[in-house]
């Protein structure tokens, strides 16, 4: 059971930074685009960034619950 | 002991958290190269760890505890037969992705019961080393494209050929636990 515990914990740390990852790249190219265009930071529409690429990688190229 | 047969499956929880949770998880989170780099390192792992097994053990079947995702009947193998297993996996696979890379329906049948290992032979990590650079290569020369076209895996579904380059890594990662499983119990066996 132990094994399987580990398996599962290795998979959570793994689904995080890769989720984190993706945070960091949608974040990036959000700053990019803001700050080109002369506005400030707002970690809120960071996060929207975020759960925007997340719903297209959902999506695009095609729907990942099917 | 081992009573479950080849492609039986898994247990239902087991088998729900992969294809509805798990499965859309990793088509959202990887990329071609996040899966092949992953999978790259669990190939390094597994070949660490086969080295430290003595030739006595190496080709010893041994009975473990369940492991996640490993069905019954795949509980008692020897060293050798799991990184068997991973080579007939993989270079299947490969002619899998390969087809549909191409946009060409896969017609032979994938089963479970087909890529078991057999031969339990010494000379399995000097294969299993083999195909991860023959996978290397292949991988560099794919185009990395989502194919329309897909091949049903026995028990997840249909998979595309991005799918497939994901499940190399995450079948790869399964079997480096169980290996780990294996060589813990021959430890506390000895």
């Amino acid at each position: 059971m132990m094994n399987t515990y580990g398996t599962l914990l290795r998979i959570v740390v793994l689904a995080l930074l890769l989720t984190g990852g993706w945070f960091a790249i949608s974040a990036a190219m959000y700053g990019a685009v803001i700050w080109s265009a002369g506005y400030a930071f707002e970690w809120t529409m960071a996060f929207a960034a975020f759960a925007a690429v997340l719903m297209l990688r959902m999506f695009v190229p095609r729907n990942v619950f099917r | 002991m081992v009573t479950g047969k080849p492609g039986e499956g898994l247990p239902r929880g087991e088998f729900l958290l992969i294809r509805l949770l798990l499965v859309p998880l990793v088509r959202t989170l990887f990329t071609w190269h996040v899966a092949y780099w992953l999978f790259r390192r669990e190939c390094a792992i597994i070949a660490k760890l086969a080295q430290t097994v003595t030739p006595d053990n190496f080709q010893k079947l041994t009975v473990i505890d369940k492991t996640f995702a490993i069905e019954d009947h795949s509980r008692q193998y020897s060293p050798s037969m799991v990184l068997e297993h991973l080579a007939i996996t993989g270079r299947g696979v490969m002619g899998v992705i390969a087809s549909l890379s191409q946009e060409k329906p896969f017609e032979r049948p994938i089963t479970i019961e087909g890529v078991k290992p057999h031969a339990n032979g010494a000379d399995a990590l000097k294969d299993f080393e083999k195909f991860v650079s023959e996978y290397g290569q292949f991988f560099r020369n794919l185009p990395k494209k989502h194919s329309k076209t897909t091949k049903p895996h026995p028990w997840f579904g249909p998979f595309n050929n991005f799918d497939w380059n994901a499940f190399m890594y995450m079948h790869t990662f399964i079997h480096r636990r169980q290996l780990e499983s294996i060589l813990q119990t021959q430890k506390e066996t000895l």
